[in-house]
């Protein structure tokens, strides 16, 4: 017998007011989160509490800032490779690059062997451009073998982050370990090398963000960049006509394989900055083995990249929203809602569904009932 | 692109950017108003150092790993817990788990914000954002887990395991038939390097006696907490090295399980030689009533009380801890030796099933030249390190720790005055190579003693102890 009524997907003719998506699928996340929280806790975990942690998690952006900012640089520096269908899932890679040539440069480069010699300003500007080209080379690497091979470049951009988490990891714990107390660790960087984050005091009265100005200030400019070359170079033009009809470039006489490689290189670049940022704004240090010790901000982006719905504007917009999101899981466990596991669970589930409704948003669900023919 | 995803952005850049503006303002304008108060923060806190401790003591712990991990952050957690009982009246708590380093400021400045105090930091690699955020904020006392690194409002403390290790290895040379003895290590850092030497000069010290050919096996997992590998690097020594006695500093139990597996299958007859353990850091013998022999047991209760109570009493301020660096041994009672504690509080010392095989072993008592059975010598030496109450003090301030190797024992009035335990793992003779240069040789002539900052840079091994690599 026949189902008498029928599901049907239909995409949307006109498409939802843009907010309304994002706005909606996040509370409805969030709901879920909350039912699934006071479900696996048999009642434990108040939903009052949790929101309290969500709000202030979204209401702390003096915390969330150094998060927001390197997940916003991944963000728009992966976007560029993805609006041309090229997978960057390297971004660990790239920015384990960057990282290591900060370290290398600010404490065993000839420039850190005559201390004075640059000072701090010129020293950052000397270790931009170094995770930049690093970065840079790093995915030109994985773009080769894409390029000209045509070989799948999501294993390969991915095998190339352990290839950089190992070659970081034997620097680490061979010629760069600190060698007082035998720590697997480099010594730390120079201060004048920081990107300071931002301490207010006033009548006694302390007040310290995660924001660095200076890494506020590269985002910026990143952003700007990145805006700039897909809007208004021909590079951008044929990158975005690469993710949609790659034959079309290739009928115009358009070397596709330059543009493959220009588009992952351009991405890894970008993410070689965050190594950078990394490094000399929140950690300090490289410690052994990286592999773990990292943040991974790389494959976080790749969320990112993928919740902005690939538009350079929105990029900011999820990244501010993960980075809320972990920092509400630290307010939930202060507020003493759950430990780590809880938190997971919660940044898990309201990602999830986050994530489904914004990709289901385009179409719509429609129930036929069907007649009996007789 | 929509006009309303546009303006969202450019609204949250514009909220950045205002209240960056804003407060830079007002470093601006504070440093030209005052001079001092948007000076260092050295100056700052120069002009009030008188300070009373808060009414209600809000303390917060940041842990590296997850609670249920059952080692480490485990049992920082259970102190935790066992002194918001104790202070209940004045003191509220609070933790944070598998916190990473890149996490470790914001998470501070959360908890600042939230009216925290008092803030313990219970990993290594917290050591230098610890300290940096102990600058941002002259006011908070910091207590920072393992570390070398102090401030004024930045104390230090470690509970050192060391004797507790020798007193297992005495036991792991009266066992072993094999003479071939396993130890899974985390990190080779000078921590876990101190415990592996010690382990094996009281493994050589019975083995000798007993004509075996003691040799000390140890494999690096490269992680604190990864059961798969403890396990697989277990098995690797077991198999092929042929190691029927373990020692590990890892913090989860899979080692203990894979022994219990491992001695199980020889009491039933499948395997040759049983696999003997020491369970790390938390009491484990539930998790091997057959196989964990014995163990190193941690309480950092009596730490954080001591801590606490001298926070409330007013002794500890933010600007007087810059010495205070605890490194507690056998007599503070933050170190136990024991595979169980059962609930009404007393201690297994030795597994009531293998204590008979130690008390029929006979050996000989270098200090003392007396017969007597392993397990005599084991509470012998326990109680000699455990009862060297003078020593506790000497624990507690920084550059004071050597003054226990120095002496030992005073005259006094021409009598001998026993400060620290007449006995120490780390006395000369003894020789070994550098961890990274095995060419290289290192001797500890006879009847020294190592001091504590010898010990807390310790990076060779005994000569009989052979570095595998990495394992798992």
């Amino acid at each position: 017998m026949e189902f008498p009524i029928s599901m049907l997907i239909v995409r949307r003719v006109k498409p939802l007011p843009y907010w309304v998506v994002p706005v909606l699928a996040l509370a409805i996340g969030i709901l879920v989160a909350i039912i699934i929280l006071y479900g696996i806790s048999g009642g434990q975990i108040s939903p009052w509490d949790v929101l309290v942690s969500i709000g202030q998690g979204f209401l702390q952006p003096h915390l969330l800032a150094m998060t927001f900012i390197l997940l916003s640089i991944v963000g728009v520096g992966l976007l560029v490779s993805f609006k041309g269908a090229i997978w960057n899932i390297g971004g660990e890679g790239q920015i384990y690059m960057g990282a290591m040539i900060t370290v290398w440069v600010v404490l065993f480069s000839p420039i850190a062997m005559m201390p004075g010699l640059l000072g701090a300003f010129t020293m950052k500007i000397t270790y931009l451009i170094l995770a930049v080209i690093l970065g840079g080379f790093w995915a030109f690497l994985s773009a080769l073998p894409r390029a000209f091979l045509n070989l799948d470049e999501v294993p390969i951009t991915l095998m190339m982050n352990y290839i950089a988490y190992y070659i970081v990891d034997i620097l680490v714990r061979g010629p760069w370990h600190e060698r007082k107390y035998g720590y697997l660790r480099t010594p730390t960087i120079p201060e004048n090398s920081w990107f300071r984050t931002m301490v207010i005091r006033s009548n006694g009265h302390i007040f310290a963000t995660t924001l660095s100005i200076e890494l506020l200030i590269i985002l910026i400019v990143v952003f700007i960049v990145a805006w700039f070359l897909l809007k208004y170079t021909t590079i951008g033009l044929y990158i975005k006509v690469l993710g949609n009809n790659p034959n079309l470039l290739r009928s115009s006489g358009i070397n596709v394989k330059l543009i493959i490689l220009l588009a992952l290189t351009i991405s890894g670049a970008i993410i070689g900055i965050v190594g950078a940022g990394y490094v000399a704004g929140i950690t300090h240090n490289l410690s052994y083995p990286v592999e773990e010790k990292s943040a991974q901000y790389g494959y976080t982006g790749i969320l990112v990249a993928w919740l902005s719905m690939l538009e350079l504007i929105a990029v900011p917009v999820a990244a501010y929203i993960i980075a809320a999101l972990y920092n509400a899981g630290i307010n939930m466990q202060i507020l003493g809602a759950g430990g780590a596991a809880v938190v997971n669970v919660f940044i898990g589930s309201i990602l999830i569904t986050y994530t489904a409704l914004i990709m289901i948003s385009e179409y719509k669900v429609r129930f036929i009932i069907k007649r009996r023919r007789g | 692109m929509s006009k309303a995803a546009l303006w969202g952005t450019v609204i949250i850049l514009l909220i950045i950017v205002g209240v960056g503006a804003f407060y830079a303002g007002m470093m601006m304008s504070g440093g030209q108003g005052g001079g001092a108060a948007g000076g260092a923060g050295g100056q700052g806190t120069a002009q009030n150092m008188t300070w009373t401790p808060p009414a209600k003591i809000k303390a917060a712990w940041i842990y590296v790993g997850p609670i249920g991990d059952f080692g480490w952050s485990y049992m920082h957690d259970q102190g935790r817990k066992i002194v918001a009982e104790l202070y209940k009246d004045w003191l509220e708590t609070t933790y944070v788990e598998s916190v990473s380093e890149d996490k470790l400021p914001q998470t501070i400045d959360n908890l600042v914000s939230k009216g925290y105090n008092v803030i313990f930091t219970t990993s290594f690699e917290f050591m230098d954002k610890t300290i940096e955020k102990g600058a941002e904020y002259p006011n908070i006392i910091f207590f920072h887990c393992s570390g070398y690194k102090r401030r004024p409002n930045v104390g230090t403390y470690f509970a050192d395991l060391y004797q507790v290790y020798y007193l297992n290895g005495l036991i792991a040379g009266a066992l072993t038939k094999t003479g071939h003895i396993g130890y899974v290590a985390a990190y080779t850092i000078p921590e876990v390097v101190r415990h592996i030497n010690a382990f094996s000069i009281g493994a050589k010290e019975v083995g000798e006696q007993l004509g075996k050919n003691i040799k000390v096996y140890v494999l690096e997992l490269g992680a604190w907490f990864n059961p798969d590998k403890a396990r697989a690097s277990a098995e690797t020594l077991w198999s092929q090295y042929d190691v029927d006695v373990l020692a590990y500093t890892e913090d989860s139990t899979a080692i203990l399980q894979l022994a219990e597996e491992k001695t199980e299958a020889y009491m039933n007859g499948t395997a040759d030689h049983p696999l003997y353990v020491f369970s790390h850091y938390s009491p484990g013998w539930i998790y091997g009533k057959h196989a964990v022999v014995s163990g190193q047991i941690v309480h950092w209760e009596v730490i954080y009380e001591d801590i606490l109570a001298k926070i409330k009493a007013g002794i500890y301020t933010p600007y007087n801890l810059k010495n205070v660096d605890y490194w507690y041994l056998l007599d503070s009672g933050a170190v136990d030796l024991g595979a169980w504690i059962f609930n009404n509080g007393t201690v297994m010392r030795i597994n009531p099933e293998i204590a008979p095989i130690l008390k029929n072993i006979t050996v000989t008592d270098k200090l003392t030249g007396k017969k007597m059975s392993v397990y005599d010598l084991v509470m012998e030496r326990y109680e000699m390190m455990k009862s060297a109450k003078m020593s506790t003090p000497l624990e507690l301030p920084a550059g004071m720790h050597n003054l226990i190797a120095q002496k030992p024992s005073i005259k006094v009035d021409g009598r001998t005055i026993q400060i620290a335990s007449g006995f120490d793992p780390f006395t000369g003779p003894l020789s070994g190579y550098m961890k990274d240069n095995p060419s290289q040789k290192v001797t500890v002539p006879a009847g020294k003693r190592l001091n504590h900052d010898d010990l807390w840079s310790m990076q060779w091994f005994v000569d009989w102890v052979t570095y595998l690599g990495r394992g798992g």
